[in-house]
């Protein structure tokens, strides 16, 4: 046919178009940034993160990722320095009992609106919290302040134990002693609100652009859920060296990489096991790299109260089958730390014992031995259970290396069951469904092993999944919880925690480890045990 | 016409209802609802919670007091994110999605119809092969591998465009081309099986013998008809494109629809999960319609009514 010619000219001239121009490009070579180590113009910090935050309404929050990123826009009674010990924030404050806390406001400090921060104010803030219109999920960081019940259940506007002494101090009643109460007082939802801007703006106030925070940044555009924008505020205290941050949301930690070598970044956040071995191997990015091990645990949870795990011996054959090392290694990628505590390394107040019990060490052969004593020779008869999990993809991982590890060194077989997040906390929160085993990670909101250990631990823990209960360890924990003497309150939950790793309660996995890349001309830009750094600690190193 | 088209609408409303009823049912079947996030709440607090959202009440009067809202045009509001209203979040976040499956349909059919057309033309030649191939390779990868790809070679490599991110046509290069590309080459076999069908036709070997140029054959007289059954792919393609980003718009960090999709499945919020159904479901019906229609259009023997 005579068409046909033309067309077959067509596409040889098409494809020698296209062969030439990447011979060409070839020539000049890519731009793969190369000189991406130079601090570009302007004054903004430019960080890419891995998911996009919620609105940034400090009663609210419930997810790290967006509390990292509005600890810059609000200040709280209390702070947390880069050591993770509790220090004095919008106010300094005293305590005779533990019970009574008489917080003295520091002069100076005022809402991004201009409006000074009182003691009504943050009375205001607190309240609202409560408030079960409001719906927020941390009320129970507020439970101990007395009266704060009937808020919550909707009978009173205003919680008793609150109480606006003057206009600089503020007094707070809790409803038993409790020496870990500064600590929680410097997590969100204590942090200062504007009471104006929140009542004028109604339920979008946390829009950008508004001036309701007390931090040194707020909020000034946010586009979609990819771009957010940041500026330096008036807060009544030494202006940031940072004048502006930008926030965008990459969820492939591949691309976040690849753009922040190509020099889109300054700064890259939450790195996945592949990205950390990737910027490991590139001799660009290796100088670049920052880690550190967060207060955070993961372990392998097993019902004390029920057969199989409430004989000693099979929780102590458990422990004993599983790598630690091998764990960290393979399934993580190098992106944990093996654990053989139960509260993180670097959590205050607690000291890590320097022996633990013999089964947190590797040995199958042990463990093998202890499982055909309790009944169970190579796995026989070991009834049939599933490792459920939630759906984090670091943890699904870690389950299935679990699996197999407990096939090779014991005999036995489970199977892993996993859930959407929301499926998973629905299925463990109730005691009719809670599985015999189960995999769960937590990290401390605040400095204190009262967290950890009263809830996960104590016979009226909450979250009590593994359903220890022991006499002792309650007291030890009552203990540590009401002394205000530091000492005393260490060497308690110290004690308790040998108690508890004693019993073989629970098989710890793994502590996290947050990984980032940053540029080498930012000082002060990276993580500490618990979030991002704060912008206020960030700026750019001098030229030259 | 207008008949037809009254028929196709009337015969398309039961259906799109029964689709919301569907979804309003699986969204509400699974374990877990949107305030599961792990954080703890006392009974009362709950209550009160599960009121607000009319959580408590039995399931066939949410349904519908939903589709009352509906009809308004009122999809509601997120149940995990508290103020963020299921059409803004459309509003804000469709326009970047459509932009995108838009560019990605035309790539798929610049690219892959006429390429199907050469091979037709050229059946059991070397280019027949080649196209083939390429378009079984292209639609056999997954977006997130091409995605990759893309961006290494053309991002990172030659540096030619972005390497994701949004705000200037540059940007949109890539994910157009990692999401069309896959549907260009399905777009290729379809319109060469298609095209040789129609050239096997009676009709055109008269043409031919009548002596009439091959070219003008297959273009005026072949092509046209071998469209017809493309055209429902078209549609359906357009819908697909337009709504099935999601993991491009992941790899790339798009301001897209897809990632509030994930994200609301994942994390129980019902509204959110239910608003965009009903907004998908939306515009896949309407492009049915719309390719019901043009199919009659094209084809005479159905616009008048045989």
């Amino acid at each position: 046919m005579r068409g046909s010619k033309n067309i077959r000219r067509g596409i040889s001239a098409s494809v020698a178009a296209i062969a030439s121009a990447v011979a060409l490009s070839a020539c000049f070579g890519g731009d793969d940034g190369g000189g991406s180590a130079e601090r570009p113009e302007g004054d903004t910090l430019r960080i890419a993160v891995e998911q996009a935050p919620d609105p940034l309404d400090p009663a609210t929050l419930s997810d790290n990722r967006s509390i990292e990123l509005a600890q810059n826009v609000y200040r709280g009674l209390a702070d947390v320095d880069q050591e993770a010990q509790v220090v004095p924030g919008l106010a300094t404050w005293e305590s005779d009992d533990g019970k009574v806390y008489t917080f003295k406001l520091e002069p100076g400090n005022t809402f991004q609106s201009g409006e000074p921060i009182t003691a009504e104010a943050i009375a205001f803030s607190l309240n609202r919290v409560l408030d079960p219109e409001i719906g927020s999920g941390y009320t129970f960081f507020l439970s101990l302040i007395e009266g704060a019940d009937a808020v919550t259940k909707g009978k009173a506007k205003t919680a008793k134990g609150i109480e606006v002494v003057d206009e600089r101090t503020l007094r707070i009643t809790l409803t038993q002693p409790a020496a870990y109460f500064p600590a929680i007082a410097s997590r969100w939802p204590y942090w200062a609100v504007d009471p104006k801007v929140v009542e004028e703006g109604g339920e979008q106030w946390v829009k950008p652009g508004n001036l309701g925070g007390s931090g040194p940044y707020r909020l000034t555009k946010a586009t979609g859920d990819t771009e957010f924008g940041f500026a330096a505020a008036d807060y009544g205290g030494p202006a940031p060296k940072i004048k502006k941050v930008n926030v965008s949301v990459v969820p492939e930690p591949a691309t976040r990489v690849a753009r922040y070598k190509a020099g889109e970044f300054d700064a890259v956040f939450n790195l996945s096991a592949a990205a950390l071995a990737q910027a490991k191997r590139d001799p660009e990015l290796e100088d670049q790299l920052g880690t550190i091990s967060l207060l955070r645990t993961t372990w392998l949870s097993m019902d004390n109260s029920r057969p199989p795990f409430d004989d000693e011996r099979v929780r102590q054959a458990f422990n004993y089958a599983i790598d630690r090392d091998a764990v960290v290694r393979v399934p993580l990628g190098g992106l944990g730390e093996p654990a053989r505590t139960f509260v993180p390394p670097g959590t205050p107040l607690i000291e890590q014992p320097s022996e633990t019990p013999p089964w947190y060490s590797f040995d199958p052969e042990e463990g093998k031995r202890l499982l055909a004593e309790a009944g169970y020779p190579d796995g026989e008869g070991f009834p049939k259970l599933d490792i459920v999990l939630g759906d984090r993809s670091e943890e699904q991982a870690v389950a299935q290396y679990l699996q197999a590890q407990l096939k090779e060194n014991l005999g036995v077989e489970v199977g892993v069951k996993t859930m959407p997040q929301t499926a998973y906390n629905d299925l463990i929160n109730d005691p009719a469904t809670l599985p015999k085993l189960l995999i769960y990670s937590f990290g401390l909101d605040y400095p204190d092993p009262q967290e950890m250990l009263e809830f996960f631990g104590t016979s009226e823990g909450f979250v009590n999944y593994e359903r220890f209960s022991d006499k002792r360890f309650d007291e030890l924990i009552t203990k540590g919880n009401t002394s205000l003497d530091s000492a005393e309150r260490t060497q308690a939950y110290s004690e308790a925690q040998e108690v508890f790793l004693d019993a073989a309660a629970v098989a710890p996995l793994y502590y996290g480890v947050a990984a980032w890349l940053a540029k080498p001309y930012l000082r002060g830009v990276g993580a500490n045990r618990f979030y991002m750094n704060k912008w206020i600690d960030a700026s750019f190193a001098p030229e030259g | 016409m207008p008949g037809y088209v009254a028929r196709r609408l009337l015969a398309l409303i039961p259906v799109w209802l029964g689709v919301i009823l569907l979804a309003f049912l699986a969204v509400h079947a699974i374990p877990g609802g949107p305030f599961d996030t792990g954080a703890v709440r006392d009974q009362e607090s709950t209550q009160f919670l599960l009121a607000r959202y009319d959580l408590d009440k039995p399931l066939w009067q949410q349904f519908g007091l939903y589709l009352e809202g509906v009809v308004q045009g009122d999809l509601g509001e997120s149940m995990v994110r508290r103020g963020l209203s299921v059409t803004d979040v459309i509003r804000d976040t469709f326009p970047t999605s459509a932009l995108l499956g838009f560019s990605a349909l035309m790539v798929a059919m610049l690219v892959g119809v006429p390429a199907g057309i050469a091979s037709a033309v050229r059946q059991n030649s070397w280019l027949d092969r080649v196209v083939i191939g390429s378009a079984t390779v292209g639609y056999a990868i997954p977006s997130f591998v091409l995605s990759m790809l893309l961006i290494l070679v053309f991002g990172q490599q030659l540096g030619w465009f972005p390497l994701g991110g949004w705000g200037s046509p540059r940007h949109l290069v890539l994910p157009a081309l990692a999401l069309g590309l896959p549907w260009a080459g399905l777009l290729a076999r379809m319109t060469r099986a298609s095209l040789l069908e129609t050239l096997r036709q009676d009709y055109v070997r008269t043409a031919i013998a009548k002596g009439a140029p091959p070219r003008v054959v297959v273009i005026r007289h072949a092509l046209r008809n071998a469209m017809i059954p493309l055209t429902t792919v078209f549609a359906v393609l357009a819908a697909e494109l337009i709504t099935g980003s999601l993991v491009v718009e992941q790899v790339f960090g798009l301001p897209g629809l897809g990632h509030y999709m994930i994200d609301s499945v994942l994390g129980s919020d019902y509204t959110m999960t239910l608003g965009l159904i009903t907004f998908y479901a939306t515009l896949i019906f309407v492009a049915n319609l719309l390719a019901d229609l043009s199919y009659a259009w094209l084809d005479p023997r159905i616009r008048h009514g045989n």
